[in-house]
Formats: C-alpha cells, sequence, structure tokens
C-alpha cells in the first residue's frame, strides 16, 4: 500500500508490481507475457501492441 | 511553506495597491459581499497558479486573462507579490507576478523545493476551494470523478496504459473476427470440394483426404496419408499425358475454335454488304472531290451563310458582285449543304474502316492461336487456314491505310473478297467449310474436360484443406491471445483497483473522519469511493436505508459539509509531505449555525495546526466561531468594509484581540487618557463577552438589525454558564475534582460578571455624550472599572493558550467545558 501523499511515480511503481505479480500468477503463455510486461512498463507505452503479441506467436510457431 | 505577506496591485477588485499580512499565520477575511475577500484568495491563487478560479469555469473559454484580472479602473500594472516562510522561518523567499508576464519572478526552478512543492498543490488545484467547487466531486458523474481524482493523483498515464491494453485486446478481436470468417468462407469451399457437411476440423481432414484418395485411386494413384498440395498429385499422370496428343481434345484449344467458327460465320454473312457499303461511301466521295468540293471550305460557307443577308448582291469576302442564279445567299446555303454531306461520308468511311479493321483483327487472333496449337497434330486443314491468315492480315493491313488519299484502293480488291461478285468470297466460303471440318474432328474425339476437372478438383481439394488448416490453426492462435490479453486487462484492472482502491479507502477515511465530527448523528455511517469499471462511484450511507450517491439523499447543507470534507481529505492526502496553504472561499452558506460550529471544531483539529488556513467568509457568527474554536491559531482576523470602484479594498476596524487590546487599555491609562482608556474597555469587555457566548454556545436574542450590545452577550454568557456548571455539578460526583471546578466556577462567575456591570455603568456615565458637557473619569475611579473587567477576563479567559471558555458536546452524552490547552478549564461529564 502506497503511502499517503505518495507521489505518482510510486502509486505506478506500485500498480506495476502488483500486475506484474498478477500475470506470474496467471496462466498466461510466458512469452506473451513478457512482451505485455515490456510494452505497458515502457516509460514511452505504444498506442496499442497487438502486432508485437502476434509476432510473438509467429516467433513460437517458427520455433 | 506559509504566506508571510500579500502585495496585490491593481489586481480584480482592489484599486491601487493592498497588503495582506497573515505573517504565516491562519486568518480570516470577513466581510460583505463585493468587500474583495475572494480577490484576495485569487491574487494568492494567481500568484502560485497564473490562473484564477472564475477562468476554470463552463463558458470561459473565449474570455482572456489580460481582460479579466488587472483591475479595470486602475492605470499601474496588475502585480501580485508575496513573501513565503517555511514552518521555522528560516527560509525567506520573495515572489512576484505580473499579468505582462507568464512567468513567475523569480522562475520556479531558482524557488527552493518547499515552495515548489506549494506551487504544484496548488496547480492540483487543491490548495483553494470556493462555493462553486464544493460539489463539484460530489455530484460529478463517475468517469468524471474518476478523470479529476486520477488526474490529481497525476495518474493519467496509467489510464493511457489501461486504455492500451483495451486497445490491444480489441485490435486482437477483430483479428479474430476476420479470422474466423475466412475460415468460414474456406470451410465452405472445402465442404463444397469435399462434398462434406463436416464443420470441425478432425471430420473435415477426414473427409477430405478420402475424397483426395479417391480422386487418387481414379488416376491409378496410390492412396496417401497426408495432405500435401505440394504432393497430391505425384505418380499421377494429367490428363493431356495420359489421355492423348491432340490439341482439339483439349478443353481451350476446342474454345478457340468454336469462337473463331462462330466468328468467320459472322463475317460471311456480313462483309458482303460492309463491303458494298464501303465501296460506295468511296465513290461518292470521289465524285464530291472531282467536283472540287473541299471540305476545307466548310467553315468558310458556314461563316459567309451566317452575315451575308438574303438580298445581299455583292459577295461579303471578294467584293465582287455576284451574278449567279438565285440570291447569294441561297447560293451559299447550297454549297454548304453539299459540304455538310461530304463530311458525313468521311465520317461513315471512316466508321466502317475502323470497324472492319478491329474484326480482322479479332480473326487474326483467332487463326494465329490455332494455326499454331494445331500444327503439331497435322490437320490438312492447318494449311487452309495459314492461307486464309494471309489474306486476312493483307486485308487488314489494306484497310487500315488512308483510304481516301489511295485513289487505287477498292474494296472489291481486298484480298478475303476476291471477286467482283460480292455475294460469294472464296476465301471465306472455304475458311468456314475448313473450320466446320475441324470442328466435327473435335467432336470425334474423346472428351477428356471430365478427367481434367477431376485432376484440378485433386489439388484444389488439397490447396483448400491447406488454406482451412492455416486459418484453423490462425484461429486458435488468435483466440488464445484473446484470451491471454483479456487476462492481461483484468489483471491490470485489478492491480489499480487494489492500489487506487486503497488510497480512495484512505481518503474517505479522512472523509469519514471528518464528516462525522461534524455530524455526529451519523458518525455510524459510512462513506465510500469505489473504483469500478465506468468510473470512481461516490456512496454514502444514509443512516440505515443504504448507501446512495450523496446527492440522491442528502440536503444541500449535509452536502455541502460533504464536499467540504472531500476536499479536505483530498488536500490532506496530497500534501502530506509539504502541508502548506488551504484557502476556503465562503464555504459554508448552506450549512445552519450549529453545524458550523462543528465544521469550525473540526477545523481547528484537523487543519489549524499543520496547515495555514485562510478563510473568507461573510458572515460574523462564523468568524466568531472560527476563532473561539481555536481554527485561527492567533491568526488575524481581517475585517473588510463594502468595496468600490474608486476606494477598491478596505479594511474596518474589526477583530479585536481581547488580550491585546488589555494592552491599548493599559497605554491609555499610562498616557491618562482616561476616556480612550473607557472607550477602549469596551470594545474589549464586548469582545470578550461575545466571543464567550459563542464559545459556550449561548443564545443572543434575536435582533433585526443585527445590532447587539453588551448587555446582550453578558446575559448569554451567564444563563449558558448557569445551564452548563449545573448540568456539570449535576452529573459529576462531588468528590470529583471537576465537580470543585465547576462549582467554583458556578459561585464565581455570577459576582464576576455582577461586577464588571456595575463598573460599566459607571464608565457608560462617562463615556456617553451628556446634553452640554462630556464627563470625565479620575485614574482612581477608572482602575476599579479596570480592575472588574480584567477579573472577568482572568475568569473565561487562560493565561496558557489565550483562549476562552468553550463548551463541546460529543454525540449527545459527552461534554465538555474547557479551554483550548485544559490548563485553566478541563470539565467533563457524560
Amino acid at each position: 500500500m502506497v503511502d499517503p501523499g505518495a507521489s505518482s511515480d510510486e502509486i505506478r511503481g506500485e500498480i506495476f508490481d502488483s500486475f506484474a505479480s498478477r500475470i506470474d500468477e496467471d496462466d498466461i503463455d510466458e512469452d506473451i507475457a513478457e512482451t505485455i510486461l515490456t510494452e505497458i512498463l515502457a516509460d514511452d507505452p505504444p498506442h496499442e501492441f497487438s502486432d508485437e503479441l502476434i509476432a510473438t506467436i509467429g516467433d513460437n510457431d517458427e520455433a | 511553506m506559509k504566506l508571510e505577506r500579500l502585495g496585490i496591485e491593481n489586481f480584480r477588485g482592489v484599486k491601487g495597491s493592498y497588503t495582506f499580512e497573515p505573517e504565516g499565520n491562519n486568518a480570516i477575511i470577513v466581510g460583505p459581499n463585493g468587500s474583495g475577500k475572494s480577490s484576495i484568495l485569487e491574487a494568492i491563487n494567481f500568484l502560485l497558479t497564473n490562473d484564477i478560479r472564475q477562468l476554470d469555469r463552463e463558458g470561459m473559454k473565449s474570455v482572456r486573462k489580460q481582460d479579466v484580472i488587472p483591475n479595470v479602473h486602475a492605470n499601474g500594472d496588475c502585480v501580485v507579490s508575496g513573501v513565503f516562510t517555511d514552518n521555522k522561518r528560516d527560509t525567506r523567499v520573495s515572489v512576484e507576478r505580473s499579468t505582462d508576464s507568464t512567468e513567475l519572478e523569480p522562475p520556479e526552478g531558482d524557488l527552493p523545493d518547499s515552495l515548489q512543492r506549494t506551487i504544484d498543490t496548488a496547480l492540483q488545484g487543491q490548495h483553494i476551494l470556493t462555493r462553486d467547487d464544493l460539489l463539484d466531486l460530489i455530484i460529478a458523474q463517475p468517469s468524471s470523478r474518476r478523470e479529476v481524482l486520477s488526474e490529481l493523483l497525476d495518474l493519467p498515464a496509467i489510464d493511457e496504459r489501461r486504455l492500451a491494453l483495451q486497445r490491444t485486446r480489441k485490435a486482437l478481436e477483430d483479428q479474430l473476427e476476420k479470422a474466423e470468417a475466412s475460415r468460414q468462407t474456406a470451410t465452405e469451399r472445402l465442404q463444397e470440394l469435399a462434398e462434406t457437411e463436416a464443420s470441425d476440423s478432425t471430420a473435415i481432414r477426414k473427409d477430405a483426404l478420402e475424397t483426395i484418395n479417391f480422386l487418387r485411386t481414379s488416376f491409378d494413384g496410390v492412396p496417401v496419408d497426408e495432405i500435401d498440395s505440394g504432393t497430391v498429385r505425384d505418380d499421377i499422370e494429367s490428363p493431356a499425358e495420359a489421355v492423348s496428343t491432340q490439341a482439339l481434345q483439349r478443353e481451350q484449344p476446342q474454345k478457340e475454335l468454336n469462337q473463331f467458327a462462330e466468328w468467320i460465320g459472322e463475317l460471311r454473312a456480313d462483309l458482303p454488304e460492309q463491303i458494298d457499303q464501303l465501296d460506295d461511301l468511296v465513290n461518292k466521295f470521289r465524285e464530291r472531290e472531282a467536283s472540287e468540293i473541299s471540305a476545307s471550305k466548310l467553315e468558310l460557307l458556314e461563316l459567309g451563310e451566317e452575315i451575308i443577308d438574303a438580298d445581299a448582291d455583292v459577295c461579303p469576302l471578294c467584293a465582287q458582285d455576284w451574278r449567279g442564279n438565285g440570291s447569294l445567299l441561297e447560293d451559299v446555303r447550297h454549297r454548304r449543304e453539299q459540304l455538310h454531306e461530304l463530311q458525313q461520308i468521311i465520317d461513315n468511311i471512316d466508321q466502317l474502316q475502323d470497324n472492319l479493321r478491329k474484326n480482322f483483327e479479332r480473326g487474326l487472333d483467332y487463326l494465329e492461336y490455332l494455326t499454331k496449337v494445331l500444327e503439331e497434330d497435322e490437320y490438312p486443314e492447318v494449311e487452309i487456314l495459314s492461307e486464309f491468315t494471309t489474306a486476312l492480315r493483307q486485308s487488314t493491313e489494306m484497310i487500315s491505310g488512308n483510304l481516301l488519299g489511295d485513289t487505287d484502293f477498292k474494296p472489291l480488291n481486298l484480298p478475303i473478297v476476291e471477286s467482283e461478285d460480292t455475294d460469294i468470297s472464296a476465301s471465306i466460303e472455304e475458311a468456314v467449310q475448313t473450320t466446320n471440318s475441324l470442328k466435327s474432328t473435335a467432336e470425334d474425339l474423346d472428351d477428356i474436360s471430365d478427367t481434367e476437372q477431376r485432376y484440378e478438383r485433386l489439388k484444389s481439394v488439397a490447396d483448400r484443406w491447406e488454406e482451412y488448416e492455416s486459418l484453423d490453426a490462425k484461429v486458435h492462435r488468435l483466440d488464445s491471445l484473446v484470451s491471454d490479453a483479456e487476462t492481461a486487462e483484468s489483471a491490470f484492472i485489478a492491480a489499480r483497483r487494489e492500489v487506487i482502491g486503497d488510497i480512495y479507502d484512505d481518503i474517505t477515511d479522512r472523509v469519514e473522519t471528518y464528516y462525522n465530527s461534524i455530524h455526529p448523528d451519523e458518525s455510524d455511517t459510512s462513506t465510500s469511493i469505489t473504483v469500478t469499471e465506468t468510473g470512481a462511484e461516490l456512496q454514502k450511507e444514509f443512516y440505515d436505508a443504504g448507501e446512495y450517491p450523496p446527492h440522491s439523499v442528502f440536503s444541500e447543507g449535509h452536502l455541502d459539509s460533504l464536499g467540504l470534507c472531500l476536499h479536505l481529505a483530498l488536500a490532506d492526502y496530497l500534501q502530506q509531505d509539504e502541508k502548506s496553504l488551504l484557502l476556503l472561499d465562503d464555504v459554508v452558506m448552506s450549512v445552519d449555525q450549529s453545524h458550523r460550529l462543528e465544521i469550525a471544531q473540526m477545523i481547528a483539529k484537523e487543519f489549524a495546526e499543520d496547515y495555514q488556513v485562510i478563510i473568507t467568509t461573510h458572515d460574523e457568527l462564523w468568524a466568531e466561531q472560527l476563532s473561539s474554536q481555536g481554527a485561527l491559531q492567533g491568526g488575524p482576523q481581517i475585517r473588510l468594509r463594502e468595496w468600490s470602484f474608486d476606494g477598491g479594498v478596505k479594511e474596518s476596524r474589526g477583530y479585536i484581540d481581547v488580550y491585546e487590546q488589555w494592552e491599548t487599555v493599559e497605554e491609555a491609562i499610562k498616557d491618562d487618557e482616561m476616556e480612550r482608556a473607557a472607550h477602549e474597555l469596551r470594545y474589549a469587555t464586548e469582545r470578550m463577552l461575545q466571543q464567550c457566548a459563542v464559545s459556550l454556545g449561548g443564545k443572543v436574542e434575536y435582533d433585526p438589525r443585527l445590532r447587539h450590545t453588551l448587555s446582550d452577550f453578558k446575559d448569554s454568557v451567564c444563563r449558558r454558564l448557569d445551564t452548563l456548571t449545573g448540568r456539570a455539578k449535576n452529573n459529576l460526583d462531588q468528590s470529583d475534582e471537576m465537580f470543585t471546578e465547576a462549582n467554583d466556577l458556578d459561585n464565581e462567575y455570577g459576582a464576576v460578571l455582577n461586577e464588571v456591570g456595575q463598573q460599566l455603568n459607571k464608565v457608560n456615565r462617562r463615556v456617553h455624550w451628556t446634553p452640554g458637557r462630556w464627563l470625565t473619569l479620575s485614574p482612581d475611579e477608572f482602575e476599579e472599572v479596570f480592575e472588574a473587567h480584567k477579573a472577568a477576563y482572568d475568569l473565561l479567559y487562560c493565561d496558557e493558550c489565550g483562549s476562552c471558555i468553550r463548551y463541546e458536546e460529543f454525540g449527545g452524552d459527552y461534554h465538555e467545558l474547557r479551554c483550548n490547552c485544559r490548563g485553566h478549564y478541563d470539565i467533563q461529564w457524560s
């Protein structure tokens, strides 16, 4: 839980930590989870990242 | 940081300059409507934010700052300056802002962190609350409320990330939908090819494989276990290879032959007439040319017909007299009509020539294909067709030339006509017979189209299966991806809800604390701000009837107090690191007197010490309540008079600090100015008793002119102390120290205040004007008066904290009679 008066960076950090741990616990494909976390937690998040996710699947298929 | 001094020049309602000096303390600014109270708060706001609240409201977009911030009647610059100090007064910073510049002076980058944080809080808008803003968060839609709260917590970037996840999920869903549609189309094609109604992947594959093996077997191939479009026709001869090498058995040559037969049939039927027409037209053209009618003269004749009068006898072109038969105009018209006819002939020749050329070229296309494809089969007809091809090609070349310029050209000389008798063309007739012969040959040969179809179908089934298999895999991948994206989005929403929910819980805990202290009868009810899909739901429990949006059940006064509590809770949450300014502009308009007292107590308890609270009001009683409950913490009360264009903001002699007032009286005594001392003494006493009446919750008889006298307040204090000490003694054990304290007060107040009344009579007789003369008062006489009043002050006020005795009630069953520090009085009973 964030302290009262926490900065927006602290609040964001808390939300991201909670999100990352939930993603870890959920039954999501590892590569997909990694892509989502990378994109979402980026400093400059993309408008959307469906192409990146599909590319991840493509990589899996090739593998 | 705290505001020491505010300098205002030509800002809003302030014409000229005005200085507000809270000296880092809390302050209350009292004055009637339009006296300039809000201008002072807005000046602080402008200094910190370069903005005023009025311009944030709806309909203000077209209003320019530079038009409404400077005082409209002032000539000088509009400038607001401030001096801020930190809590320990170690740091002192002066800043200034004018409407001529958007920058603060010095620039924000040069300011100490603490003032920067104060400015940041101000930029969030949580340092000031006005009457208009009070209900903004209460009655807002959940989505707007969430937006505002999100802005306050500086979390738009978080919302943007959630939206990115949502957009991603929707984009994937769109792609899944398209892939499913494509798979459905592929399924239907495959069902048709494999003659199956199966719809699931396994059954479709089974039926497709059965079809493939059936087709392979029909070509003497062996069955296969896998569907592979690249190998599905391996070890099978194509129909062309397997059945025949004759071109006329194949589909395309047959098709070309049939089309040629149709073409040559039409040529035989139409060409004679076309040749006749062309011949006739060419002859007519040559006749006209021979009569020297030149098409180039047509334009000249058309012009002449327009300008020549019916009776003209002189040619306007050559200026010679007309000597012909008939009129000049008729002659010109006749010649012009002849030329029109010639032009029509030329156009018809061009059209016919073009049609023939295109038709011949079409026939050449067929012939070139057929002679080439049939050549290997050594049909005797090919030679005849080749000869006809040569004749047709030559005819095409001739018909493509300049027919009108070639005087030797005759349509009947075209090689494919070859006869003066246009009804019969030997070469065409021969070509028709040859074509018919070839068609008979083709019909006699075996038809292999069915075999070709089966051969093609074999490949098509495999191709379609692979297309279906690829789309089916894509659908499953996208389906799984959409599911993962949904899970991630839910996880993000849950994470945000958890963290922001905790923040909202913290804020609502504060709201409940503040609100319940104002409305102790609702202390069991809860307040909640809940993060939902659509926004931030604000709910308030309404007694035992459940939770509702507050504005659906509460009165205006309750809503105002809830709005105030919510604002203060947000401000307190956001200013944890730097508790600085809280500006409250006339925020208790709809709250009744007793609840205002509770609000004053809440502000005194929760905010007065840590924050610099600056409050404006037009209500003298609310000002008194704030002061008596300790909300000012020794800060000043500024009283403003009616504002005017010419005078701007003016202070009146208003707030009197009782303690300081005694010093004023003593100075007057020392200066041997007894009349002045008497006047100041009356101020001190009136103020003292007024404060005590308010602090004790005493009632003063209503005066429609609102001109209460000192006696009104004294009587109120006496009645109230009589009631309260009586209640305290009735509810305390006589052995209790508090009982003794209450009893002493009960015994003492009557005599002390009575003496005040007696001594006042002496003063009154001397300070009030008596017709004919002023009475004087000797120092000895005044000493008794002064001592009586000082005794009352000592009885009612605490030496330690400077506050007067006050009464508080908690939920109706717990009571206190005490000073702020409990050093002078601390009587508690249930």
